[in-house]
């Protein structure tokens, strides 16, 4: 119960960080900073799975309908995609020598390499499909892929140092 | 129904992931203008890249019929061409040229009207022009002969322009009449119906006859009412005369099979060979007249009378 009252807390906080703040700070007009994803990349890895993916798809349906502008839809399938993907990149990465922790903490308690090479892909992929889907076309591939790039950059930093910041318990 | 659960079980995970990524697939391409046009672009592509290779893979199975049908429009020609011959022949033999002048009598040669008559003859008018007709193709996607009540379905409705009572030609030669319409079909009588009725008439005879059907033979019609103090002989092209607005003047019904020319009531019955292969009916054409609408308020005024 006090796991699920924090974790709602956090959602709720980055929710509102996205909509009011992030949403509204869009760089040079082509890169926007994704911050909404420290929830969704913090949440714990003993959640399960389904749940999991339905939160996910909620949260990005509530963000799709309060971003006002943006095109629908986008943040519930992007996150549904990460949420699947990060299930099996987290035990791809991790072995027994390096694994510290419970399944509930292993987020906040790992290394700081491993912790960017978990992060990073993850951003990247989410940052690509959002970009592709909004497009909708490969008429205007190279700004797309600008978007991508700049995007990428952009939400990994402010994700990186939110979780350095608020998340993570002990630094290697 | 276990089964059914350990499948669950098994791959509900991957189902659900499929489920909800298929959910905001159809939320993006649903709720957002650009994305769902792209998508119904792409939709349309593929279905009609689809039809066309469904086409091209069925098109070498039809070559034959089409082939066919080609023959039979070479066919259709070929009859065009010596009508027109014909017709040219009976132009020139049947209207004085110059030479014949010196033939005539004095007295017509010195009345300078009846000259003037003679050397700019009113060209022989059809009563409607082939130009009013216009000709609808369609497929025919029902038919039957051996009844006695037969009937057409064919492939075009309402939503392609078709009006009750349009004719129903071959290329080869009429085939019905328009009875019933509906948004993509309709049903036309068959000239081998017993309720068919058309005006027709021997070509150079002239003499209106009434054409219908009395059942038997799919290839063989009966034209009555032409009287026998005209010229007939077997193998007379039998053609429509252009009364009405059901078919063009002078389209081809067939050609005289026999006659009988002893009954009592002083017309031929004469035995037509239809020039349509009811056995073979596939591509036909509707006649859509353009004044049909302007005729049949006309036909109302005589109920009126």
């Amino acid at each position: 119960m006090n796991q699920l009252l924090k974790h709602t807390a956090i959602f709720l906080v980055y929710l509102m960080a996205q909509v009011f703040v992030a949403n509204h700070f869009t760089l040079f007009n082509v890169a926007t900073p994704h911050i909404f994803l420290v929830f969704l990349l913090m949440l714990p890895l003993s959640t399960r799975f389904p749940i999991a993916l339905i939160v996910a798809f909620f949260t990005g349906l509530l963000l799709d309908l309060l971003s006002d502008g943006l095109v629908k839809g986008l943040h519930a399938f992007s996150g549904v995609l990460i949420m699947a993907v990060r299930e099996f990149w987290v035990w791809t990465i991790t072995n027994r020598v390096n694994y510290r922790g419970s399944e509930d903490t292993v987020l906040q308690q790992q290394t700081l390499p491993w912790y960017l090479q978990y992060l990073f892909p993850l951003v990247l992929l989410h940052q690509t499909t959002y970009f592709l889907l909004e497009s909708f076309s490969f008429d205007n591939l190279p700004f797309t892929l600008l978007r991508i790039f700049t995007s990428t950059i952009f939400t990994f930093i402010v994700v990186l140092l939110a979780t350095l910041l608020f998340h993570r318990e002990t630094k290697r | 129904m276990w089964r059914f659960l350990r499948f669950l079980a098994r791959f509900g995970n991957l189902i659900l992931f499929l489920i909800l990524e298929v959910v905001a697939f159809l939320i993006i391409i649903s709720l957002n203008r650009p994305h769902r046009e792209i998508s119904q672009g792409m939709m349309l592509e593929v279905s009609g890249t689809l039809a066309s290779m469904q086409s091209s893979a069925t098109e070498f199975f039809n070559l034959r019929s089409d082939n066919d049908i080609l023959q039979a429009r070479n066919a259709n020609l070929q009859l065009d061409i010596a009508r027109l011959r014909d017709s040219l022949a009976a132009y020139k033999n049947g209207y004085p040229s110059n030479t014949d002048f010196l033939l005539l009598p004095d007295s017509i040669r010195n009345d300078s009207a009846a000259m003037a008559l003679l050397a700019n003859p009113c060209t022989p008018d059809s009563m409607m022009p082939i130009e009013f007709f216009k000709f609808i193709p369609c497929r025919v996607i029902n038919n039957s002969v051996r009844l006695n009540y037969n009937y057409i379905t064919i492939n075009k409705g309402r939503r392609h322009g078709v009006r009750v009572d349009m004719g129903l030609v071959s290329p080869t030669g009429i085939a019905g009449q328009v009875i019933g319409v509906s948004e993509n079909f309709s049903l036309a009588l068959s000239v081998l119906n017993r309720k068919f009725r058309l005006s027709a008439e021997v070509l150079h005879n002239n003499n209106v006859g009434s054409l219908n059907w009395e059942g038997g033979s799919s290839s063989v019609a009966q034209l009555d009412d032409v009287p026998q103090t005209s010229r007939l002989k077997v193998g007379d092209t039998v053609i429509t005369t252009g009364y009405g607005t059901v078919f063009p003047a002078d389209y081809m019904v067939g050609t005289v099979k026999d006659f009988n020319n002893d009954a009592q009531d002083g017309f031929y019955h004469i035995n037509v060979n239809l020039s349509t292969n009811f056995n073979a009916l596939h591509h036909v054409f509707l006649v859509d007249f353009k004044y049909m609408d302007e005729i049949t308020a006309l036909d109302t005024l005589k109920s009126e009378q």
